[in-house]
């Protein structure tokens, strides 16, 4: 699974620290999330895209294979 | 809800700190056996106690966690028991072949490793999600 949320933090020009106290979770979750290595909840998947307000297909999508 | 998590996290502390209190005076205690069996009994009783209250607020203290810094606490879980069972297995194994011995591997001498095997799993587990 591909995600955006480095270019979705760019955007808005908010650091891993900004975007974790948005919705929550630790720095070091947002990392292992961001880098791939963790896939989150629909629930964390929900709080992320509206902290970005956008939609969460906007922010995870499916690649060749998953 | 930071204040929640401080509060929580103040009694694992605590707990953890009368948890050690009351082992170390325990094992002390039992070790030079200075009291009676039944006072000896208490002593096992108040370490088993203080033991559990310090495991529910630490479960309870994991469950407010993120579900990442969950994860990174159930696959250590899973580590350490399954180290744990490993080295209970081989100790096994070789007392077989020759008995062990106890003062070098007894029952605190391996409470002792799996809490070590515990901490290995949490800094796996730490590295691997960093």
């Amino acid at each position: 699974m591909k995600n955006m949320i480095k270019v979705e933090r760019a955007k808005k020009n908010w650091t891993q620290e900004d975007l974790a106290n948005a919705i929550d979770v630790s720095r070091q979750s947002i990392n292992s999330i961001e880098s791939g290595k963790f896939i989150p909840s629909t629930l964390l998947a929900l709080k992320m895209a509206k902290a970005f307000k956008t939609t969460v297909d906007e922010i995870f999508r499916l690649e060749k294979g998953d | 809800m930071q204040i929640v998590k401080n509060r929580n996290a103040r009694y694992v502390i605590f707990s953890a700190l009368v948890f050690s209190l009351i082992y170390l005076v325990s094992l002390f205690v039992l070790k030079k056996k200075l009291v009676t069996e039944p006072v000896s009994y208490a002593a096992v009783a108040l370490s088993v106690i203080s033991f559990g209250a310090f495991i529910f607020f630490y479960i309870k203290d994991i469950s407010r966690l993120d579900e990442v810094q969950v994860r990174i606490h159930m696959e250590a879980v899973v580590i350490g028991f399954a180290l744990a069972v490993l080295l209970l297995m081989t100790l096994a194994f070789l007392s077989y072949i020759k008995p062990l011995n106890v003062k070098d591997w007894g029952y605190g001498q391996v409470m002792h490793i799996s809490w070590l095997l515990y901490f290995t799993g949490l800094c796996i587990t730490k590295y691997k999600y960093r």
